[in-house]
């Protein structure tokens, strides 16, 4: 998955190194000037470096202020698994992880990203082998147009990294930022309680 | 038909790895080279002239290749009647419409230059009611409908009506309003066009209807239709919203044929909102009567329906209304009229159900209300009017499977119908009726297959048949797996490129299943009559004897030998005078295109369901929770038991949508809720825990394995067997969708006055006759 | 508009192009208070302070906001600092402050239940990781859901202007829809809570449509102390039916000194429905949303009083 990521990533944008630091936006930076589309009025303002992890992997971009991390994964980095559904936090398609928390990345201006560590749904397997969580998806039937599949999957995540066995109601309230319009949550919530399960037989896998 | 090893069990759909790794491409995640982007500005007003638009400004931004208005581009128009012109030049009809569009480098720099183009409009007298648009009086929305009446007429009648009406021992009537629900696909629209040097254009598009596509572009842009080629990525969601050809698809292509690049035009989630089509709004009179037995006796109808400025397929929903109300039971006299009114909304279109779910609203309360009048109970008055199998319909459905009565018992057992409720808690039940066995709205309802089978037995199918998240790819892959014998992993979907892929006449009316099905199954059974001679040949034996599956052939009376089947098509290939496996079928269902007297057997089977619902209302909010829901359907036969739940699962959720919360509030022909915050539709947190779903199989004979279509019927009773409930738990009846925490109240707080107000008359001349 | 301000319905769609991208702006971070107050005045009313972005950039989207500039504050670590309980029970809550961390944290849990449980009811998780309650005070929607269990609670706020340091009760802060004692040179830097009466008993209720990733059609504080049977202290808190959240003194006046019988009770959420001066709006009409107040501020009665 990184791999695709990887290569379709903003060519020379990337650097080799991985960047772990530059926490400050704005420290050190020098508003660019480097762009690909013309001026327009719309585009006055200067553009920032920033650099990111995603997935693991460094970048270093240029972005505009008005840039959103949302637009930033999908039209910089060609990571299009995160999903544009609303732009306005209310349907959830967007979800990442932000230095371990979900985010709207709709909502997050990509110079506050700046020198953060994003996961996201392209990050989540690991080494060809799918998150739980993806496996429960596929296998319950919880994934129909899947337009909202990788938001709810990461906040899935994120649910089960708080309560690793939540109950079908906590199940619900916590997943209520996800809008699906295909499969009326049914078989998503069974999908998150059986990936809850299989986890906790890894953790238990592992600790003996 | 015990025995299958694929069909009717649980299986993923084929493209849901992709989509659970965020690999699956959607249409706003393609881009090509060079690409640029569109915008289009619409009119602020509901209905004016346009005097002058200047675009001096607009094109002369940097960035802008391209500022298209109607009097600079010549295309032709949309909609079902043809009376859509994709951009408008001499006046605009509702806030939705194209006065312009710009293709830029970015989105920002179209934006821009949008802004920057001047229109000059004279508002014109505007009218967003239908009855009002009905008036003498009204503003003329289109020059050649002077009435505002869309001119095409829905008139059916069998048997007298209003005589069998009238001497029934009980009559019932009642107005009903239905709202304006929109898709809400999670994917806003996008749209993708390029031209190649020849001429030939490429449209990147979440269509429905790719073939109607390629004529509806092939019309509009006044080019072959070879020279249209329809691509569709993973769709995120269509649910009838795709069925129309929009302008904004026009517009792409035109966009890219002027600037002479690859253009992509993508919605923010408030133009889906202001822009996308809806489910129209209905006032529908209805009286139904019965009598002492409580048998009905006569049913009439008359529906109005706001069809907003412009037709699309939304303007022959009637068709689809008209069944459950002539079908659903038993009926020897009904009469039905349905007008579709020209308004300044933003005009609506095609969603799931059809019109089915408006008119089944209206038909479940009066057999509810019916049955309290005869003193019945409401499951025993179903029950007792459900149709039988083996009947003919008054419309002349010939209704061959049908288990109904089982479906009415199922679900009302499974609620607790008789169990004790709680005080404010109450039980509500809704039968439905729908096409099965597809719906011959165009002249062809047929769908081709072309199945290939490889010499390694991988098998892919070809097919026009539309992935729209239903998970029809799935049912056709299981298919063909089962009856070559082969692992469902071996076989492959192709049906996203009309260069590809043979005709098909769409996704809708829930025909993929039954349709695309019966093709899959006349295809890949030409390849195992080929296949068939080269087995017995490897394994000695005849024809007869020889069995597939596991990816082998066996012979039946010695399940030691067997031959892969990949082996024998190599062995076939291999081979002087050899052979290649492949079959197609081009499978056009026995039913009819109904004659202007709305008659004709328009589907090759039908299907039926009872929703069953145990509700608790706030008697002080006016809130409705859902317990308990219990949704029983005849399905003919489960070929993927996964995808029918969340298919069903799914309709049930909208369905509760439609019945208690979501509805686009458009005051003054503008939309007042255009975000997700404001319009309600339902999230995890709202949807009820307890939905259960039981299928009653009624082998269908004239089905792929007995199955019959089912992807709408899940919307179709909900909102009807919730009133229903509320009705049991309150003592009123709602009479108007959605029924939302605030009508309840008021209704409550009414009483019985409300009840009594909505069966007024409403004024004025319902229906106009004649033109 | 009203309830949760920035969402209010957005203008409908009419000579305008539906706008993707964000209008652009200046960005600055500041780093300190006394940085973030000079770019303030510096740009005068023409910028905006960005904590969570939750409310800025929905604003902004929808084209209802368009400053000049945007200025960061979310590492002000001045304004941060999580949740404090000082010498004497009070305690401070960083501006700064997610709203999930409100939600989760032990202390608030413990000490003053409402603001966590009421917050529990925002947006969504992934929203509430983000969103500030500083933002959510100084956005000053009607409908904001964490004024009224704070006004309930009798919060005070600590504000930072060029002059230096101020605190004020909360109920003073709200001016109108949309609008606070900041005016546009001001910052809020964290909210005091005092420690709450012995006994204290209180409830939120909060209706809407749905039941999570809601804006409240309205919602409902109260907090209650008894002594020997006795209602001693009283709040009655209201939001999105007035112009600013709303306290409801002549309801509380008739619980203090009765015992919080069914009575008390239904003539207190009398004078609440009485008090509210709701709008009509796509999400409730006034007549409805004053129906809702008086069954809700009795119902939240009843489980804290009776
Ligand atoms: C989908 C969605 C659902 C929502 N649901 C709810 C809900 O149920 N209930 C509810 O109440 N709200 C809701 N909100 C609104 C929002 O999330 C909250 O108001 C949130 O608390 C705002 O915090 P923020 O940090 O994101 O504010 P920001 O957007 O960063 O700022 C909001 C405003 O406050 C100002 N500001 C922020 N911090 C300070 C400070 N320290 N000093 C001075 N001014 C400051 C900003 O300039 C701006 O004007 C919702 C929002 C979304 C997107
Ligand atoms: S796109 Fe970000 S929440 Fe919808
Ligand atoms: S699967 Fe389509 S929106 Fe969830």
């Amino acid at each position: 998955m990184s791999g695709e990521a990887r290569r379709s990533a903003d060519g020379g944008r990337r650097t080799g190194r991985k960047t772990g630091a530059a926490r400050r936006a704005g420290s050190g930076r020098r508003p660019s000037t480097v762009d690909r589309r013309p001026p327009t009025p719309a585009d006055r303002a200067p553009a920032w470096q920033i650099t990111l992890s995603v997935n693991g992997d460094p970048y270093r971009v240029s972005v505009r202020p008005n840039r959103t991390l949302l637009d930033v994964l999908r039209e910089e980095l060609g990571l299009t698994g995160t999903k544009r559904g609303c732009d306005q936090g209310e349907c959830g398609a967007c979800t990442v992880h932000l230095d371990g928390r979900t985010v709207n990345a709709c909502l997050v201006l990509a110079i506050d990203a700046d020198g953060s560590e994003v996961t996201t749904i392209e990050g989540l397997a690991r080494r060809g082998e799918l998150h739980p969580l993806q496996r429960a998806f596929v296998e319950e039937g919880a994934i129909q147009c899947g337009y909202c599949t990788p938001g709810m999957i990461l906040q899935a995540a994120a649910l089960l990294r708080q309560n690793p066995s939540p109950t079908s109601a906590q199940i619900r309230t916590g997943m209520a930022g996800n809008l699906c319009r295909c499969t009326g949550y049914a078989k998503i919530v069974k999908a998150i309680g059986k990936a809850a399960e299989v986890m906790k037989g890894q953790r238990k896998g592992r600790a003996s | 038909m015990s025995g299958h090893r694929i069909v009717g069990t649980k299986v993923p759909k084929l493209d849901a790895w992709d989509k659970a790794t965020g690999a699956a491409r959607y249409g706003h995640d393609v881009s090509l080279p060079g690409m640029l982007h569109g915008k289009i500005l619409r009119s602020p007003h509901p209905h004016a002239r346009i005097k002058r638009i200047d675009v001096r400004r607009a094109e002369a931004l940097p960035g802008v290749h391209c500022v298209l208005t109607a009097d600079r581009v010549r295309v032709g128009k949309l909609g079902f009647l043809g009376d859509h012109p994709v951009l408008k030049g001499d006046k605009v009809r509702c806030v939705r419409d194209e006065v312009a569009a710009v293709a830029a480098t970015s989105e920002a720099a179209a934006e821009e230059a949008c802004a920057l183009i001047r229109v000059e409009y004279e508002p014109l007298p505007a009218v967003f009611d239908p009855l009002e648009a009905m008036q003498p009086e009204a503003p003329r929305i289109h020059e050649n409908a002077p009435d505002n009446l869309v001119p095409h007429r829905y008139e059916f009648r069998h048997g007298d009506a209003e005589r069998a009406i009238a001497g029934s021992a009980h009559v019932v009537q009642g107005t009903y309003r239905t709202q304006f629900m929109t898709h809400c696909c999670l994917e806003p629209c996008f749209a993708l066009a390029a031209f190649d040097p020849a001429g030939r254009l490429t449209m990147t598009s979440s269509t429905q209807v790719p073939y109607l596509m390629q004529s509806h572009l092939s019309r509009a842009l006044g080019i072959h239709g070879k020279d249209v080629r329809v691509l569709q990525p993973t769709i995120g969601g269509a649910f009838g919203s795709k069925l129309d050809t929009h302008p904004y698809e026009v517009l792409a292509a035109l966009l890219a044929r002027h600037s002479g690049r690859p253009v992509r035009i993508l919605y923010t989630r408030e133009e889906e909102f202001v822009c996308a089509p809806t489910r129209q709004p209905m006032i529908i009179r209805m009286a139904t009567g019965c009598d002492r037995e409580g048998r009905l006796t006569g049913r009439v109808c008359e529906a109005i329906l706001d069809n907003g400025a412009y037709t699309s397929w939304g303007a022959t929903t009637p068709h689809i209304m008209l069944v459950g109300i002539s079908s659903l039971y038993k009926l020897e006299h009904v009469s039905f009229r349905a007008t579709c009114v020209y308004t300044n909304n933003p005009w609506s279109g095609a969603f799931r159900g059809y019109g089915n779910p408006q008119g089944t609203f209206a038909n479940e309360q009066q057999m509810d209300e019916l049955a309290r009048k005869a003193g019945i109970d409401p499951v025993e008055f179903r029950i007792r009017n459900a149709n039988d199998p083996n009947s003919t319909t008054p419309q002349g459905f010939r209704v061959t499977t049908c288990a109904l009565k089982e479906c009415l018992d199922t679900a009302a057992t499974r609620v607790g119908w008789r169990e004790p409720k709680r005080p404010n808690e109450g039980v509500g039940i809704a039968g439905m009726f729908h096409v099965g066995g597809g719906g011959r709205v165009y002249k062809s309802d047929a769908c081709g297959v072309i199945a290939k089978l490889d010499d390694f037995a991988h098998l892919t199918l070809l097919t026009g048949a539309t992935e729209i998240g239903t998970g029809s790819d799935t049912a056709m892959a299981m298919l063909a797996a089962e009856e070559l014998g082969l692992p469902l992993g071996n076989v492959s979907v192709i049906n996203n490129d009309t260069d590809a892929a043979p005709w098909d006449v769409g996704i809708h009316a829930s025909r993929t299943t039954f349709i695309a099905g019966n093709a899959t199954l006349g295809a890949v059974r030409e390849i195992r009559r080929k296949l068939l001679p080269w087995a017995a040949k490897e394994l000695g034996c005849s024809e007869d004897a020889v069995e597939l599956h596991d990816g082998s052939a066996w012979r039946r009376d010695d399940p030691a030998r067997s031959a892969p089947i990949e082996k024998l098509v190599r062995t076939a290939h291999f081979r002087e005078q050899g052979e290649m496996f492949v079959g197609q079928c081009f499978y056009d269902p026995p039913n009819q295109f109904q004659d202007p007297k709305m008659r004709g057997n328009v589907s090759a089977t039908y299907s039926f369901a009872a929703h069953a619902v145990r509700v608790r209302v706030d008697p002080e909010t006016g809130k409705v929770k859902i317990l308990k829901f219990v949704a029983a359907h005849d399905i003919g036969k489960v070929i993927n038991r996964l995808g029918l739940e969340g298919q069903i699962e799914g309709a049930i959720a909208q369905g509760i949508g439609y019945a208690l919360t979501e509805q686009l509030r458009i005051d003054g022909g503008r939309v007042g809720n255009a975000s997700f915050l404001d319009y309600k539709m339902l999230n995890a947190a709202d949807l009820p825990e307890d939905v259960e779903i039981h299928f009653i199989e009624s082998a269908d004979p004239a089905g792929p394995y007995g199955a019959k279509g089912v992807s709408e019927a899940g919307l179709i009773p909900t909102a009807a067997a919730i009133g229903n409930a509320i009705r049991d738990a309150t003592g009123v009846r709602l009479h108007r969708l959605p029924m939302s925490p605030e009508s309840v109240l008021a209704a409550i707080r009414a009483g019985e006055q409300e009840a009594l107000d909505s069966e007024l008359e409403v004024t004025g001349p319902l229906t106009r006759s004649g033109t | 508009m009203e309830a949760c301000a920035t969402h209010g319905p957005s203008a409908s769609a009419g000579g305008r192009v539906f706008r993707a991208a964000l209008p652009p702006f200046e960005y600055l971070a500041a780093t300190s208070v006394p940085e973030a107050l000079r770019l303030l005045a510096k740009f005068r009313g023409r910028a905006v302070l960005l904590a969570g972005g939750t409310d800025v950039l929905v604003q902004m989207r929808t084209g209802k906001r368009v400053p000049e500039a945007v200025i960061d504050i979310k590492r002000v670590a001045a304004l941060g600092g999580g949740v404090k309980v000082e010498r004497g029970g009070r305690i401070a809550i960083g501006a700064l402050t997610t709203l999930a961390d409100i939600e989760h944290d032990a202390k608030l849990r413990r000490l003053v239940p409402l603001l966590p449980e009421a917050v529990a009811t925002m947006a969504s998780p992934q929203v509430r990781n983000r969103g500030t309650i500083g933002g959510n005070l100084c956005n000053a929607a009607p409908s904001a859901d964490t004024a009224p269990p704070l006004l309930a609670l009798d919060a005070l706020v600590r504000l930072h202007t060029r002059k230096g340091v101020r605190t004020m009760p909360l109920a003073e802060f709200f001016t109108g829809p949309g609008r606070t004692a900041l005016g546009t040179d001001a910052v809020l830097g964290a909210i005091l809570v005092p420690k709450p009466p012995r006994g204290l008993r209180a409830a939120f209720r909060k209706h809407g449509v749905r039941e999570a990733m809601e804006c409240a059609v309205v919602s409902v504080a109260v907090a209650v102390a008894k002594e020997r049977g006795t209602i001693r202290h009283a709040r009655v808190v209201l939001g999105a039916v007035a112009p600013t959240p709303l306290r409801v003194p002549a309801a509380e006046a008739l619980l203090v000194g009765h015992p919080g019988g069914p009575l008390d009770l239904l003539a207190a959420a009398g004078e609440a429905a009485d008090a509210a001066r709701p709008i009509t709006d796509v999400r409730g009409s006034s007549d409805y949303r004053r129906d809702v107040v008086r069954t809700l501020v009795r119902r939240a009665l009843e489980e804290v009083a009776g």
